[in-house]
């Protein structure tokens, strides 16, 4: 299987020491990959390298020629009381280059089959500001799929959603898979990610562990990266994390 | 009534007056990307940039218009590439860039004494030195804006909504924020006869901001504003010549009243605040 993107020894930074570094990484076709790691760790650093906002200071990164990628950011980044709608928050995917201000039939059908498949069809002509959490979060994704990318980046998707909406759009994204779609998205929410994706990449300025959530949600591995003792727990299966510091000062308050 | 058309008599005037409509207009449509880019000081950094333009043009005898316009565009330029980089803020690249200009362009005229333009005429705006050419001049800017907003409109939306996305989209945002600039520098420049350097922010700025009050919508917005601008150059150009004061001056206090008015009756009524307006 040829990959998407295949980064190769790849370092980057913003100036001073690098925020990633020794990156050796296949993202291939139809994955479903959560990159795990605390603030500071470089896991907006390294979507940037993905998404070609950022070039590596060492290594090469390699894409698939024509390769298309839609991306979603954080929504904490949102300008929420900005004057667009819906559908026109969609159509922005098509900017590109010359084009006339107002959406022709064939765009205004592809932003309604967009919004139709994340099942908020009957929203394009409410203002953002007007939506819930996770409605908001489906109009960034339908913008990102109007561009028919073979893989989808998504900063934090899950960051500011309630436990309901969280596991709702883990399903979305879990039927965008199946259709075909690689995705890979950032994440804080170690739980959330284990019980939903296959594949994960844990990351502190280095990849730590990579595989499966069992093979990554291990407490020597999640001490490494987010620099607390972990304990982790089965459930159903599912690798479960506790913080185990909580646990102590609870049972033995100094 | 006669002594409300006792003005249009002047040919003075009526050039001021149609330059500070479409001014008004230009500032107006241009300020809406300004403003909803956080970039509101720009204005101010970019008109008292120029005036350093203005100065050097003016002791060496150069057209104002090519002089002070390069050294605008330089300028915007020089604020939208240190402001990409992110080593600084917006604020601090606009505020370091164009206050030092500013500065030259005061002791360059100290030193070695003004040979254009009135140093108060620069600062506050005067009708008296406008020419037909000064017309024709912005009407030109203005279609340039118009076919620039025309042509790249989703561009600019979307590089003004998102531009980290817009740069993952294949949208050239630095050649998107290079024309934004360049035009902006250009409406800057324009309006400095009318408006002068120390108020021609506020042109940029009070029209969007109100257009932005009465609605939720992206082109409205800009229909708005660019409606307000026009008007608030044409009524003002009017208060000035009765009154007696500078033109900028009553283009920026119609402006500014006008805000309050609209400002107040939102805060009183806030449930006719523009819901879904698209």
């Amino acid at each position: 299987m040829t990959p998407l993107i295949s980064l190769n020894d790849v370092a980057a930074t913003y100036g001073g020491p690098d925020v990633i570094r020794d990156i050796n990484w296949d993202i291939n076709p139809g994955c479903f990959i959560g990159i795990v790691g605390p603030s500071g760790s470089g896991k907006t650093t390294l979507l940037s390298v993905l998404l070609g906002t950022m070039k590596p200071s060492k290594g090469s990164i390699t894409r698939q020629k024509g390769l298309a990628i839609g991306f979603v950011p954080q929504m904490e980044s949102i300008d929420w009381n900005f004057p667009v709608t819906v559908s026109q928050v969609v159509m922005m995917a098509r900017s590109q280059g010359f084009r006339a201000p107002w959406a022709s039939k064939q765009e205004k059908a592809e932003v309604a089959r967009a919004l139709d498949r994340l099942g908020i069809g009957d929203l394009a002509d409410r203002h953002l500001r007007t939506l819930s959490g996770g409605q908001q979060q489906r109009v960034f994704i339908a913008r990102a799929l109007i561009r028919q990318p073979e893989i989808l980046i998504m900063d934090e998707p899950t960051s500011g959603l309630d436990v309901a909406t969280r596991h709702d759009m883990l399903h979305l994204l879990e039927s965008l898979q199946r259709d075909g779609l690689a995705i890979v998205l950032t994440t804080h929410d170690l739980n959330g990610m284990a019980a939903h994706l296959p594949e994960l990449v844990c990351i502190q300025g280095r990849i730590v562990a990579k595989g499966s959530p069992e093979e990554c949600i291990r407490p020597e591995v999640l001490e490494e990266v987010f620099g607390a003792r972990m304990e982790v727990l089965k459930h159903l299966g599912v690798p479960v994390v506790i913080d185990e510091r909580k646990e102590d000062s609870h049972e033995h308050p100094a | 009534m006669n002594i409300l058309l006792d003005p249009f008599a002047y040919q003075f005037f009526v050039k001021g007056l149609i330059v500070a409509t479409v001014a008004g207009a230009l500032c107006g449509l241009i300020g809406v990307f300004i403003v909803l880019r956080g970039m509101s000081y720009i204005g101010h950094g970019i008109s008292h940039s120029i005036f350093g333009g203005f100065a050097a043009s003016s002791i060496i005898g150069f057209n104002f218009y090519l002089g002070a316009g390069v050294w605008g565009i330089a300028s915007a330029l020089a604020i939208a590439s240190v402001t990409r980089k992110k080593l600084v803020g917006a604020d601090a690249a606009i505020g370091v860039i164009t206050m030092g200009s500013f500065a030259l362009g005061v002791a360059l005229l100290t030193y070695f004494g003004n040979k254009g333009p009135t140093f108060d005429a620069a600062l506050f705006g005067s009708i008296l030195g406008v020419r037909w050419s000064d017309v024709y001049i912005i009407v030109g800017v203005l279609g340039l804006a118009l076919a620039m907003i025309f042509f790249f409109y989703r561009s600019l939306l979307f590089t003004t909504f998102d531009p980290e996305v817009a740069a993952t989209a294949g949208v050239n945002v630095v050649r998107i924020e290079s024309m934004l600039m360049i035009v902006l520098s250009l409406s800057t420049l324009v309006t400095l006869n009318v408006i002068g350097v120390t108020l021609v922010a506020a042109t940029l700025v009070i029209p969007p901001v109100i257009a932005r009050l009465l609605t939720a919508s992206f082109h409205k917005l800009l229909a708005i504003s660019t409606g307000l601008g026009a008007a608030f150059g044409f009524i003002g150009m009017n208060l000035s010549y009765h009154l007696d004061v500078p033109s900028g001056t009553t283009i920026v206090l119609i402006g500014a009243i006008v805000f309050t008015l609209v400002y107040a009756f939102k805060s009183v009524r806030p449930s006719r605040m523009p819901k879904v307006a698209m």
